[in-house]
């Protein structure tokens, strides 16, 4: 385990250019762009000079470009300081919301993965067992489709049939009016549940399921080819076909190559964190969700530039992180993984 | 007219596909290619001004409103219409501006190799690996909504893409005789950059067509987060989002009508695209 | 009542793909006798590997057995059903692939895959497995601490012994080896098959299956030819190589080169037949420079010509 454990720190060091870089390249888009984050704040309003040169200060935006750069850095890093606040209510610490913010994201996506893996497991599977039958035809009609399947209209058609109509679901929000979860780790489902507040939790899922339904089946697609190609080339290899030869009944044989075909499965969820995050913006708007995607969504209607930076940068530490994740996963399901 | 396409190259060409690649590609070409003449003769097929009030608002689809009114008496037909022609601008700007700085910096990448591709890869690498849509939206917000804003927001997400894969077919095509060939005989830089730019162009196809069906839905994002036209300009991205509260009242067309089209448009893409990579035998990922 | 170990009666295997039937083998018949060692020769394409396939029934799909039989220790292997015949696979008939880098499971150590095998089919538990799998691993000269190991860990040659220890875990009484050596060096080559010698004198038939004409007759006291799905020569090894009846065996043997002998190498021209629709005539015809007339539209039926000696070819019949 000691190897495991420098793996893990070596993988960990290998992520810090990457934050770095992200860090970097969104800090110089936001300020070498046109544009005045101050004066888009304002708009059209007429605000004195002196208090545009106080809200100026009050970003940090005086000082000379280096210091901002590494001030900020710091202040991520060391404090967990993303600045304050631009737009109403101004000079608020951004960080207070973005930590509200977080657990609902966290909650929808891995209400989506779980979703989307399901989806894209039967249906996977389900191609390559019959590959080349109708069945895997319309299996890669549907992968297809739901790479082009835009969020907020499956969002809507999901609204439309199973809220309104049928009224399963709640079409909104995370939680009905009137019901209290006390926040321990901020997901609700856990924490309704942790509370032993059945009638919480029922009403948590109505709620979550609907936008998790909708990221996950535009997620699934993805997983749903991978899965079929690599099952189709792990049944077809000569691993399977040898334990065939030696009379290994055939329930293990399954076991065997699914276990194989998932190894690429897992890499591919690390580059598919950006996807579901980029998603989780968008379905989030659509359920009125209130998690980070919606957090820039109301800050752009304000303008407020230093919140939207200071949630695109807690991003770019949450994608370095789950590759992160993914890695020592991969370790730890590989042994050709050397560590 | 007919005959006449028949005995093209290019209907030659879509005949050599084999099944089911052709069916893909057929359906991709009727899609796409209807959707940009609509947009090309838009005040021809919409009926009505697409941003003034014509009815009584909140209508269903009938003869004379196919999409039915919106809430404030728009006729949504017209209005789908029209909002094509933001989606095509917006997303052939974008590609024509991310091909123009992706494309030679892959090859360049991949030619010279050395330090300059390392620092390239890992910059790109990163890009790539982040959230395209957040980054979208961050540089849409900074530079402030309009069309051109948006397709430029659009176009810095997808430099990376086109970087990846013309340096990874860079790498290859370089290693092939006929090139080692044009080094040996010492052509200059800029020749053997053309002829291995020649041998790369199926990639560059198959990328842009599955890069345009994704950008498609990023436009669709940034207008329907309100980062590219202003109301009442006709958009698609933009209705959707102005439809929604009246969806969930019960008045379906006005947001699904613009949301369809979407998906219409960015299937029709990624059909083309994924026939393409069919055809050529290219794993493209976007 | 035959007192052969396996026997093969006009077996048929076509794959149903979407340009058409490929008939991978058509119509062969043999037959291998207890202990014997039986080298299969033919080019890549000329359905050996779906021969040896098709008596485990184990061909990939879209290919199907349409016709024959496969007489196996006195059994119908054919009226089997599927669990019968994993009862069969590997306790009776031992596989050795081609490719010891992709024939062993990478997720799985070689310990687990050898005891498995052995827990399967004789119901043993998991310690006495481990400790047989150990005993295995042993005899084909590999340390019993490689059982932890996992095959990316080992090379070539010490895999596909770990491969052939597998498939001899049971004491089968047929071992099929399908070029069990063209993925290795020479070296390696000699040991594996010193190994398969080994347990051929223990008193296990072998059917080595090669494209490798020199191997089969260093090894094997029978040679069948197979080409474009069928056997169009077989006989002892003697008689095979020093005399070459069918045209085809003659091209084979004589494309071989010897150190010995100044000799030149002559190859065959040509390729071989599109097995979708493949002449009514002999197979070879379009290759063969003794064509006759009616080779080119009737099919030479297969005939003993001297004691244990079959061929399919015209030249030799009389009419």
């Amino acid at each position: 385990m000691a190897g495991l454990g420098r793996y893990i720190v070596i993988r960990a060091s290998l992520i810090v250019p990457t934050i770095l870089i992200l860090y970097t390249f969104v800090f110089i888009l936001l300020r070498v762009l046109p544009g005045d984050p101050i004066l888009a704040v304002v708009g059209t309003r007429y605000i004195p000079p002196a208090q545009l040169e106080e809200m100026r200060r009050m970003a940090g935006l005086d000082k000379p470009i280096l210091v901002q750069y590494f001030d900020y850095l710091l202040g991520v890093m060391l404090r967990g300081d993303f600045g304050k606040t631009l737009a109403s209510p101004i000079g608020k610490p951004v960080s207070e919301y973005l930590w509200e913010r977080l657990p609902a994201t966290v909650e929808l996506t891995i209400a989506s993965l779980i979703v989307a893996s399901l989806i894209g497991f039967i249906t996977g599977v389900g191609g390559a067992l019959r590959r080349g039958s109708r069945l895997d035809t319309s299996m890669r009609i549907y992968s297809i489709l739901t790479y082009t399947l835009f969020i907020p209209v499956l969002g809507m058609g999901l609204q439309y049939f199973l809220g309104l109509k049928l009224k399963l679901f709640y079409v909104s929000g995370r939680l009905s009016a009137g019901i209290y979860v006390p926040r321990l780790t901020g997901l609700l489902l856990l924490d309704s549940l942790l509370a032993g507040d059945l009638n919480a939790f029922t009403d948590a899922l109505r709620h979550i399921v609907l936008p998790s339904l909708t990221l996950g089946i535009v997620l699934s697609g993805a997983y749903t080819r991978l899965i079929r190609n690599n099952l189709v080339e792990v049944l077809n290899s000569d691993f399977i076909r040898a334990y065939r030869a030696r009379g290994i009944p055939g329930h293990r044989v399954a076991m065997y190559a699914i276990k194989n075909a998932f190894i690429p499965v897992v890499t591919y969820m690390g580059l598919q964190i950006a996807m579901l995050l980029g998603g989780a913006v968008l379905t989030e708007t659509t359920f009125s969700w209130p998690g980070l995607g919606r957090f820039i969504y109301e800050r752009i209607e304000y303008r407020d530039y230093s919140s939207i930076q200071g949630a695109v940068i807690l991003f770019a530490f949450i994608v370095g992180l789950m590759n992160l994740i993914v890695d020592i996963v991969y370790a730890l399901i590989d042994p050709r993984v050397k560590y | 007219m007919m005959t006449l396409f028949l005995s093209t190259p290019i209907s030659a060409f879509i005949r050599s596909f084999p099944q089911p690649a052709k069916s893909m590609l057929i359906l991709g070409l009727v899609i796409v290619i209807s959707i940009v003449v609509m947009a090309i003769l838009a005040p021809y097929i919409a009926p009505h001004d697409p941003a003034s009030r014509v009815y009584i608002e909140l209508q269903p689809p009938s003869r004379n409103y196919l999409m039915g009114t919106n809430h404030v008496g728009m006729d949504v037909f017209s209005r789908v219409v029209w909002g094509s022609r933001v989606v095509l601008f917006v997303v052939a700007v974008s590609a024509a501006i991310s091909m123009a700085f992706g494309v030679p910096l892959g090859l360049i990448s991949g030619y010279y190799g050395g330090l300059v591709d390392r620092v390239l890869s890992i910059i790109m690498d990163s890009i790539y690996a982040f959230p395209s849509l957040i980054l979208a939206i961050a540089v849409a917000a900074v530079l402030g909504p309009s069309p051109l804003n948006a397709a430029i927001s659009i176009a810095v997400i997808y430099v990376p893409t086109y970087y990846r894969m013309v340096r990874g077919e860079t790498l290859k095509v370089k290693q092939m005789p006929f090139i080692e060939a044009l080094i040996v005989l010492g052509c200059s830089d800029a020749t053997i950059l053309k002829s291995i730019f020649r041998n790369i162009t199926q990639t560059v196809l198959v990328v842009f067509s599955l890069s345009v069906a994704d950008a498609i839905l990023t436009e669709a994002a940034l207008s329907f987060l309100g980062l590219s036209v202003t109301w009442p300009t006709p958009d698609w991205g933009l209705d959707l989002r102005s439809g929604q509260p009246h969806l969930l009242n019960g008045y379906w067309w006005i947001a699904m009508c613009p949301g369809l089209m979407i998906i219409a448009l960015s299937l029709g893409f990624a059909l083309i695209g994924e026939a393409l990579s069919d055809y050529f035998s290219i794993a493209a990922k976007v | 009542m035959s007192n052969a170990l396996l026997e093969v009666v006009n077996l048929k295997v076509y794959f149903y793909t979407l340009s058409g039937v490929v008939r991978a083998v058509d119509d062969v018949s043999l037959s291998v006798l207890p202990g014997e060692w039986i080298g299969i020769v033919g080019e890549s394409g000329s359905g050996k590997s779906t021969l040896a396939y098709a008596i485990a029934k184990i061909v990939p799909p879209p290919g199907r057995i349409v016709g024959g039989k496969v007489k196996f220790m006195n059994r119908d292997l054919m009226e089997l059903n599927e669990e019968a015949m994993r009862g069969i696979r590997g306790r009776h008939i031992g596989f050795v692939f081609q490719d010891p880098l992709t024939s062993l499971d990478p997720l799985r150590t070689v310990g687990d895959q050898l005891a498995e095998v052995i827990q399967v089919h004789l119901g043993v538990g998991r310690e006495e497995a481990i400790r047989e799998a150990g005993e295995l691993l042993e005899l084909v000269n590999i340390p019993r601490d490689r059982l932890n190991y996992y095959p990316h860990q080992l090379s070539g040659g010490q895999r596909q012994r770990i491969v052939i220890a597998i498939s001899i875990a049971l004491r089968p009484e047929l071992l099929i080896a399908d070029e069990p050596t063209t993925a290795l060096d020479v070296i390696v080559q000699d040991q594996i098959m010193d190994l398969l010698k080994e347990v051929q004198m223990k008193g296990a038939s072998i059917m080595l299956i090669t494209h490798d004409v020199a191997l089969a007759a260093e090894m094997a006291n029978r040679i069948a030819i197979m080409y474009a799905g069928e056997i169009v020569e077989y006989g002892d090894t003697r008689s095979i190589i020093n005399a070459p009846l069918h045209p085809y065996t003659a091209g084979l043997v004589n494309s071989v080169p010897d150190l010995w002998s100044a000799k030149t190498i002559k190859s065959i021209p040509g390729f071989p037949p599109d097995l979708r629709n493949p002449s009514p005539g002999c197979r070879f015809h379009p290759r063969c420079r003794q064509a006759l007339s009616i080779c080119i539209n009737e099919r030479p039926p297969m005939t003993i010509v001297e004691h244990d000696r079959c061929i399919a070819c015209w030249l030799y019949l009389k009419r």
